[in-house]
């Protein structure tokens, strides 16, 4: 998968946790979770769970600390899909 | 250490079945963690609960830490909760980060769970509201905790011209006119519930009320 193909999936991952739909729809590498989606902290592992399904893949517990925004989000699911 | 950390989980925001699910409360409590549950306080209280206090215990010990380490990054099966006692209205206990030993008291209660942390075990210095809203969206939550909290600072410094703001690493700093007062804040919200936590010892606050 290209990173942009990434980024359209991981849209619908975190679009369940977001209120802040302008952000859903203006993502970028640097679109923080927290600060900028205003997504709880409280659902970050929701996130992880939900994106391991998404796309078929299982995230360590380091790589799951990295995936703070867009950018390392998509950074640590395109490492785990070339590992497979 | 002079910090502030705090946390609130809305119980009715929760997804009980998945919390139960080992794929998502291992990455919240470790095994030894899990152990301790069940041996001692699997009568006390339901599992989910225990790991949404967890939750909070280490989110709340997070924010304190990073003050001091504005890189630390959350990592909850790597902090370490040292047991957890049960006082009939609380549970007190500590937890471990690195180096660092912090103090955690938790409240849990029909509808949230809510925990604080400090670097001593001495909690009296620590003033904390928890309140519950109207709206859960996070505009609301920003609006309601900074009016709770301003509310409760006017007692403190009246006729002070207080405002918070947040400062480049995200955490709140309350400003009377241009000074940023000393005050260490920590701001929480989960589902209806909005909370702030910040400590502020008697001695202080005698001297702030002299220089008033």
């Amino acid at each position: 998968m290209t990173r942009q193909e990434i980024l359209n999936e991981l849209k619908g991952v975190v679009a369940p946790y977001t209120t802040n739909k302008e952000a859903l729809n203006n993502l970028s590498d640097q679109t923080d979770l927290i600060a900028d989606l205003k997504i709880n902290s409280a659902n970050l592992v929701d996130i992880i769970i939900d994106a391991e399904a998404r796309y078929n893949i299982e995230i360590d517990y380091d790589s799951a600390d990295k995936m703070l925004n867009v950018g390392s989000c998509i950074d640590v699911i395109s490492e785990k899909l070339n590992q497979k | 250490m002079n910090s502030a950390g705090n946390d609130i989980v809305a119980l009715t925001a929760i997804d009980v079945d998945r919390t139960r699910r080992p794929k998502f409360y291992s990455r919240i409590i470790s095994p030894a963690e899990q152990e301790f549950y069940s041996a001692q306080l699997s009568k006390l209280i339901p599992f989910e609960h225990f790991v949404w206090l967890a939750w909070s215990v280490k989110e709340s010990a997070y924010k304190f830490l990073k003050r001091f380490d504005p890189e630390l990054i959350f990592s909850p099966t790597k902090m370490a909760m040292d047991g957890l006692n049960f006082s009939g209205e609380c549970f007190e206990g500590t937890v471990r980060s690195g180096d660092h030993v912090l103090f955690s008291k938790s409240f849990i209660r029909q509808d949230y769970i809510f925990s604080i942390t400090n670097g001593e075990e001495d909690l009296s210095d620590i003033h904390c509201a928890i309140k519950k809203i109207g709206s859960s969206k996070p505009d609301d939550q920003s609006r309601a905790v900074r009016e709770l909290l301003l509310r409760k600072l006017g007692h403190i410094f009246p006729e002070s011209n207080l405002q918070i703001i947040k400062n480049p690493h995200g955490w709140p700093v309350i400003m009377r006119e241009d000074e940023k007062l000393p005050i260490p804040v920590s701001f929480t919200h989960h589902g209806n519930f909005v909370a702030y936590t910040f400590q502020l010892s008697s001695a202080s606050w005698k001297a702030h009320e002299e220089i008033l």
